[in-house]
């Protein structure tokens, strides 16, 4: 019984110490993932960040992911790219950040996402939001999520 | 002192023998532009003919690319050619699109030549040309897209002789100038000195706009709005199904 109960306790300080390992930008709470991501969080504006972690095939590299990110959402999708700029996550994972402008029922959105690649693994960072709302926001949730851990 | 017979037999015997030698400068230079050019086409087989390659850089049209300051690693150094591109997209904003063009002419070294509420006409340095046809692709959606290069290799080269036999023949007009014994041959001269000068203006004016058409190629945009364009349903499958998860929908938690 004993050793069950320390089972639980490490456990839980596991749990506790992998939730609070993504800092959080302020006015969002961290939430259950959908989808297939890893971790998801979201503002009571409804602005939304998501965490997603994929295999990375044989010779991805990051050119290989921005083009394919790129083409499903600008050729297919009908999304804009307002904005796209190199970036190092966590000082020092190179990624590219990439900014878009969509529209959907009349509504204008922002959509934001990072995408970096460290070994067989390829991250996105993915973050949304109606335009009015996310805009001031934007620079602090770019800061916050440039810290998450990519493991 | 010559009279008015000598000068008229001097400008006679000047043109016999001038035009037949300007015929067969400008059918030899035609001889050695296209044994130049397919030589450059031609790259060699073994490295035996290395040496071969490196002569036919000293070709004149390599060495007349290389006159006028245009890089000769880039095909247009081979061939002189001007490029347009014409691009029909729908996006969603299209003011925003037309800014974000004059801005990518901009940050390339180019410039805005011509713009209206829907549609832009940028110039943009030759070697830009294609990496901003693919840069604009992002704009939205492409609906159709035209390139075409004019290859003005030919007329460069025959311009560049014209003006060489044409300057010879303003120097030869000059010296029987100089020489000329009355006011009636005088005019007669001049008249055809003129003439000639004219030629050269001419000749070096179209030189002046080739130089200008190929070192800057032309990107002409029009845009519609993204909704008023019927979908184009064009979604290749993909090993990586997750990358179709990706957007506002899925983030937001967006149903339907």
């Amino acid at each position: 019984m004993t050793r069950i109960m320390r089972y639980a306790l490490a456990a839980l300080l596991i749990g506790t110490v992998c939730g609070c390992r993504y800092s959080l930008p302020p006015g969002f709470v961290k939430v259950d993932p959908i989808w297939d991501t890893r971790v998801r969080a979201v503002s009571a504006e409804g602005a939304a960040i998501t965490l997603r972690v994929e295999t990375n095939p044989e010779n991805g590299d990051l050119a290989f992911w921005e083009k394919a990110i790129m083409t499903r959402l600008v050729e297919f999708r009908g999304y804009r790219l307002a904005d796209r700029r190199e970036i190092k996550h966590g000082d020092e994972t190179p990624g590219v950040q990439m900014t878009f402008d969509y529209q959907r029922d009349g509504i204008d959105y922002t959509y934001v996402v990072n995408v970096m690649v460290k070994g067989r693994k390829v991250y996105c960072i993915e973050i949304a939001g109606e335009k009015t709302d996310i805009a001031p926001q934007l620079t602090a949730i770019s800061d916050a999520v440039r810290k998450w851990p990519l493991s | 002192m010559r009279s008015r017979p000598q000068i008229l037999a001097l400008i006679g015997f000047t043109w016999l023998t001038t035009i037949p030698l300007l015929l067969g400068c400008a059918y030899y230079g035609k001889m050695q532009a296209m044994r130049a050019a397919k030589e450059l086409a031609e790259p060699p087989a073994t490295a035996d003919d290395a040496p071969t390659a490196g002569v036919a850089m000293e070709r004149p049209l390599a060495r007349l690319a290389a006159d006028k300051g245009v890089d000769s690693a880039a095909p247009a150094a081979q061939r002189m050619l001007i490029y347009t591109g014409r691009l029909g997209m729908a996006v969603a904003d299209i003011e925003a699109s037309v800014q974000a063009t004059q801005r990518l002419a901009d940050e390339v070294g180019g410039y805005m030549l011509a713009m209206s509420a829907n549609s832009i006409t940028i110039r943009v340095p030759a070697k830009q040309f294609f990496p901003i046809l693919e840069r604009l692709k992002a704009l939205g959606q492409t609906l159709s897209k035209n390139v075409t290069a004019q290859d003005v290799t030919d007329e460069y080269t025959d311009l560049q002789l014209r003006l060489k036999n044409a300057e010879a023949l303003r120097d030869r007009l000059v010296a029987i100038l100089e020489k000329a014994a009355n006011v009636k041959d005088t005019l007669e001269v001049e008249r055809e000195l003129n003439r000639v000068r004219e030629e050269i203006e001419r000749i070096k004016g179209r030189i002046a706009q080739l130089d200008k058409l190929i070192a800057f190629s032309t990107i002409e945009v029009s845009f519609t709005q993204a909704q008023d364009q019927p979908a184009k349903i064009r979604r290749p499958e993909t090993p990586f199904p997750w990358l179709d998860q990706l957007g506002v929908e899925t983030v937001l938690g967006i149903r339907g």
